[in-house]
């Protein structure tokens, strides 16, 4: 393997180059003016050869690359390092956040012209993709944390890009204050983990683990919190409530932290720590049923919703649920499959939206209709990218999910597989819905009557990825498909180690057509279904949501999560908070001023002793004493302690003048 | 010798600032004061080049007796303990001048007695004797009330009063505690005192605890903090930044260079408290903070909070948590002086520090309004500024020896989160609140001078802690070994 300092400087400038591209346009951006682009594009343009050089590097050497330099050393006491650690599933990783940073980058050029704030803009997404690349990159916790807050950090500063508008500066606060729960919990994990075992290295943790050094219940304890800290990330439930307002962000932000950065962070922390999540069982239960939950209800979210980027909102929160549902049962190789796959489809889906809104400046749904013949490009990339949501063959996005799917069934998680096939109907629908909705029947409005297509910058993009959403699945194809000589070459690059395999107790399994073939029935009658409401009988739609008002409105509401969580976290941290105040300033100030109040009563008294020149005569006390004490030189202690207390009283004697 | 030079070359400039004629302009003043300062950090930063390594050379230490039946004497010498403040101490008198520009009247007299305060912050930092170490503990109270009680707000009088009285209450407690370990002990060496003196672990307790006492007075450690909000509110910017960024380390450095090493069957028992109360900080000082109205109570509070992880640490006594006390008191002045000095700048633009009356200054103040979120970053522990580095330190170390506490101090993570995202969110995004901050200037080139060299230290310190916890490595484990081997 390459171990060379020239392979170690080719991966270290992966996220290095578009952190040097952060500092220049953060710095120089507004020399550049909207130049800032070229320079952004030009960086990751880099990163993105890199990437593709480690990929050669890993595959074609068989192991992962692995070097790490010491950050905090504290000899005996404990060290931190920083480093790199690249396998498949890193490298995959690499190439994925590089390719939709670039799409993004490039299509923001056009729909980001004129901001106020462009080259910022642009700083702050290369900080972005060069955190997500340097999280990827992580070896060890510590590192890993670092970069996770740093996207963080990153993914507020971009949703609230448009700070003038208040909804926008609420819905970053609130991304970053939900997601901050569960990196509270994810940071105790560490400390448990650096408690019990003494490193934060992936590899020592699981290592120690296996060798006893943590068990049982503080093993289960600290492998959840790392989960709650994946799902505050990847917006799983109960911490799924700041992703959909994160739609206050320019849409081209959206398809990245939807696509490959952000919430792709909290399905990669549990991909990566997987052979510390094997060794309990109980925590792949939680991670199992939480995601397969988590998909059905965002789901049903997305069914209701008339802002056209919510329902791809609620859209990833429910596919992110399948991922975390299939690490869960132990399918990581899909999962990850699922989790590349997605990156390219959702990251269309948002960019088809960003087109739609650009041409009409409208989110809603009930303004547009008819757009397909106006929108030509929109329309077919965005059924391209639907088609491959919904798990039609041969559309990438079949084979990823048909295969979650299908290996919750064959693991015996029978209540799952229920779940999962519900949802992929589910999906079907919401996500045609929207189609339709858009682009079927009639322009509603006089802005989609008159909408045209964008710009080549922004459909160039958008073809790629439609192109993508098609083929990307096919080089996960599975072995011998159909009797052709076909190899999963995905499943070769990116595989669970041998002891998570063991552990996990997995029988390799053909492919099973007729589960493949029930899913895509599924994913066809939610089409069906979407096109006899929305387009065979429109008012077939309107009837069923007044017939079912309150489903309507609970569904709508998003499960009523965010009334919920106002009136009790938010109203009760406010409400605590005032207490804790009131009690500050009460109690503790009254008992300390009632004091303070009689010292100045008696300085009161003593006001005429004093003259003119306070400030001079203060100073004079000041040094004279300083002198004194060390010129004379004091014999006996007593006179330190003498001259101290003079001191004392003169200055407060000056302090009563004040 | 250079220590002592260091240490009393700001007094030398006090008298220079008492000197200079009145007709002197006040431009000029700043000036020489500038340059005043300038010098004991030019000092520091040679020493860092020279010695870092090597801090117990015998060129930068100096014994003489002073008061020989008690074995008191002037002592000097600089180690990775107080290393860092000594700098800091340095650094943040520059950047106090620099920023005093909210001071009009009697500006000499101002320097004069900022510079008195730096004496005995360098003092504080680099003395070896615990008679001295009280000295000068004393000699930055005096200054600090004074500047506080004449140039402050119009409610400056209690509020210096409250802060004397308190503080002093602490450290006369203190001094007991200090002359009767050095007269049982038969010296007041530092170096001569090493772990217990030969004191019994009862006498050891009874001396621990009023020495404890008055350090945590002077932190302050919540509940003994009211002194506190009355006199950062009242004080001008750049008496702030000396406020909040060395005085309350007195406290903490105190514990982790005397009382610690010193006494380490003494503060045992109190470890597990002291660790409590600094749990008690961050959570209490995150909700208090989060309900203020005005903006420099906020960021007091904050201040309040963010000291509880240096009681943490160092209450771990690991070389995790050590090492993250000694070098958060560090990244706590530099981020609390950064907010104070912004706070004194959008007061000054705006003419209020109402949470509740600014909103969208970013729109006009972009640079102050962006550094403030730096800061505000910088004060939850982002990674990537060096507040991170020592506050994850302070909790591993924490949690190693105090699992229930060091879980708790990471609730910080979101407490912070909360209340520092409101205030961004009141103070700079949003729209433009009222009219007239359509024409607020952004910080200007002296504020801007004052507040750079603390961003740009957070982003180095941040990405390279290795600057500092280098240097301090090695006198951390001469107090875990004192600890360790009692």
């Amino acid at each position: 393997m390459d171990q060379s300092v020239g392979g170690q400087l080719v991966i270290a400038a992966i996220p290095g180059i578009p952190a040097l591209v952060f500092l220049v346009l953060a710095l120089f951006g507004r020399y550049l003016g909207e130049n800032a682009q070229f320079v952004a594009i030009f960086g990751v343009v880099g990163s993105l050869v890199f990437s593709a050089t480690a990929l050669v590097l890993v595959v074609g050497g068989g192991q992962p690359l692995d070097f790490a330099v010491n950050w905090i050393d504290l000899g005996e006491g404990g060290s931190f390092p920083i480093g790199v650690f690249v396998d498949g599933l890193a490298a995959v990783m690499l190439v994925v956040v590089c390719f939709v940073s670039l799409m993004v980058q490039l299509y923001s050029g056009a729909f980001m012209e004129g901001d106020r704030r462009f080259s910022w803009y642009y700083a702050v997404l290369n900080l972005f993709t060069a955190s997500m690349l340097g999280l990827v990159l992580a070896p060890n916790f510590i590192q890993l944390y670092i970069f996770w807050e740093l996207v963080g950090v990153c993914s507020y500063l971009l949703i609230g890009h448009w700070f003038e508008k208040p909804s926008a500066v609420a819905a970053a606060k609130k991304a970053f204050i939900v997601t901050r729960i569960g990196d509270a919990a994810l940071f105790v994990a560490i400390i448990m983990f650096w408690r019990a075992t003494g490193t934060t290295s992936f590899e020592g943790i699981s290592q120690a683990a296996q060798a006893g050094f943590i068990g049982g219940g503080v093993l289960t304890a600290a492998v959840i919190l790392v989960f709650v800290g994946a799902i505050g990330k990847s917006a799983q439930f109960p911490l799924h409530v700041w992703l959909p307002d994160a739609m206050e962000g320019p849409t081209p932000v959206s398809a990245l932290i939807h696509a490959a950065t952000m919430v792709a962070a909290g399905v990669f922390l549990v991909a990566r720590t997987y052979d510390i999540f094997v060794q309990s069982p109980t925590a792949m239960l939680t991670v199992a049923y939480i995601g397969g939950f988590t998909a059905i209800m965002a789901a049903t979210m997305a069914i209701t919703k008339t802002d056209i980027k919510r329902v791809v909102a609620y859209s990833t929160v429910s596919q992110l649920g399948y991922m975390m549902l299939g690490l869960g049962v132990g399918a990581y190789t899909a999962s990850i499959f699922h989790l590349y796959n997605h990156a390219f489809f959702k990251a269309l889906l948002f960019l088809g939206a960003g087109s739609i809104i650009y041409a009409m400046n409208s989110y809603n749904l009930q303004n547009m209709g008819g757009l397909r013949r106006r929108m030509p490009v929109t329309f077919w990339t965005m059924v391209i990218a639907g088609l491959s949501l919904a798990g039609i063959f041969p559309l990438a996005g079949f084979w990823s999910k048909d295969l979650i799917v299908a290996e919750a069934f064959e693991a015996h998680f029978y209540v799952l597989y229920g779940m999962a096939l519900l949802t992929v109907l589910l999906t079907a629908f919401y996500i045609f819905r929207a189609i339709f909705m858009a682009f079927a029947g009639e322009p509603r409005t006089e802005e989609a009557r008159e909408a045209t297509e964008s710009p080549g910058i922004m459909t160039g993009p958008m073809v790629i990825l439609a192109f993508l959403a098609v083929v990307s699945g096919w080089v996960g194809l599975p072995d011998g498909f159909l009797g052709l000589p076909v190899r999963d070459l995905f499943g070769e690059v990116v595989a669970p180690t041998a002891f998570a395999q063991e552990q996990l107790g997995i029988e390799p399994h053909g492919f099973d057509y007729l589960l493949a073939a029930v899913a895509v029935v599924m994913a066809l009658g939610g089409i069906g279904l979407a096109y006899l409401l929305y387009v065979r009988r429109p008012e077939l739609s309107g009837q069923l949501s007044r017939r079912f008002a309150g489903v309507h409105t609970f569904l709508e509401k998003g499960w009523y999560f965010d009334a919920l969580y106002g009136a009790t976290f938010v109203r009760g941290a406010s409400a605590l908070a005032s207490a804790v105040r009131g009690f500050d300033g009460r109690v503790l100030g009254g008992l300390v001023g009632g004091v303070g109040r009689s010292i100045r009563w008696s300085g009161e008294r003593m006001k005429p002793v004093q003259s003119g020149g306070v400030q001079n005569y203060a100073l004079f006390i000041l040094l004279s004493v300083l002198i004194i004490g060390v010129i004379v030189g004091a014999e006996a202690l007593l006179i330190v302690v003498a001259l101290i207390a003079l001191f004392t009283i003169a200055a407060v004697a000056v302090g009563a003048r004040l | 010798m250079i220590t002592t030079i260091a240490i009393f070359l700001p007094l030398l400039g006090a008298l220079l600032m008492m000197l200079l004629p009145a007709s002197f302009g006040e431009r000029n003043v700043r000036y020489v004061a500038l340059g005043v300062a300038a010098v004991p950090l030019l000092l520091g930063l040679y020493i860092y080049l020279a010695y870092g390594a090597n801090l117990g050379a015998g060129a930068l230490s100096q014994d003489v007796t002073w008061i020989e039946t008690f074995n008191i004497g002037y002592r000097v010498g600089l180690d990775g303990l107080g290393f860092g403040m000594f700098l800091l101490s340095a650094l943040l008198t520059l950047v106090a001048v620099v920023a005093a520009w909210d001071v009009q009247r009697n500006l000499r007299q101002y320097f004069a007695i900022l510079f008195l305060a730096e004496v005995g912050m360098l003092g504080v930092f680099a003395a070896q004797d615990l008679v001295l170490f009280y000295i000068f503990f004393e000699l930055t109270l005096v200054p600090m009330y004074l500047l506080v009680g004449f140039w402050g707000d119009e409610n400056r009088g209690p509020a210096a009063i409250k802060f004397f009285l308190y503080t002093f209450l602490g450290s006369t407690v203190m001094l007991a505690g200090f002359l009767a370990f050095g007269i049982l002990a038969g010296t007041f060496s530092i170096s001569g005192l090493d772990a217990g003196a030969g004191l019994g672990g009862t006498a050891q307790v009874a001396l621990a605890a009023p020495i404890l006492l008055g350090l945590l007075i002077k932190v302050p450690a919540v509940p003994l903090h009211s002194w506190l909000l009355d006199v950062y509110v009242s004080s001008p910017t750049s008496t702030n930044v000396m406020l909040s960024g060395i005085l309350p380390k007195l406290g903490t450095y105190g514990i982790i260079k005397i009382a610690i090493p010193l006494l380490p069957q003494g503060v045992q028992p109190f470890l597990p408290y002291i660790a409590a109360l600094g749990v008690l900080n961050i959570v209490y000082g995150a909700f208090v903070a989060f309900a203020q109205p005005d903006l420099k109570a906020l960021v007091a509070y904050s201040s309040i909070g963010t000291l509880g992880f240096i009681l943490l640490g160092a209450a771990s006594v690991n070389a995790v948590g050590l090492n993250g006390a000694v070098l958060q008191q560090v990244t706590h002045g530099l981020y609390s002086a950064l907010l104070f000095i912004l706070v004194g700048v959008i007061a000054a633009r705006t003419g209020t520090r109402q949470i509740a009356e600014l909103g969208g200054l970013m729109a006009r103040m972009p640079w102050a309004g962006g550094l403030l979120a730096l800061g505000a970053l910088a004060a939850m522990g982002l990674p990537g500024l060096a507040v991170f580095v020592s506050e994850f330190m302070s909790i591993m170390g924490g949690f190693e020896a105090y699992p229930i506490q060091g879980a708790l101090a990471a609730l910080g993570i979101v407490l912070s989160a909360m209340y520092l995202l409101y205030m961004l969110a009141g103070v700079v995004f949003g729209p433009v609140e009222r009219p007239e901050f359509e024409r607020v200037e952004d910080a200007g080139p002296v504020e801007m001078t004052a507040i750079v060299p603390l961003a740009v230290l957070l982003v180095v310190l941040g990405i390279f802690p290795g600057l500092l916890i280098g240097i301090q490595r090695p006198a951390v484990e001469l107090v875990l070994a004192a600890i360790g081997g009692s």
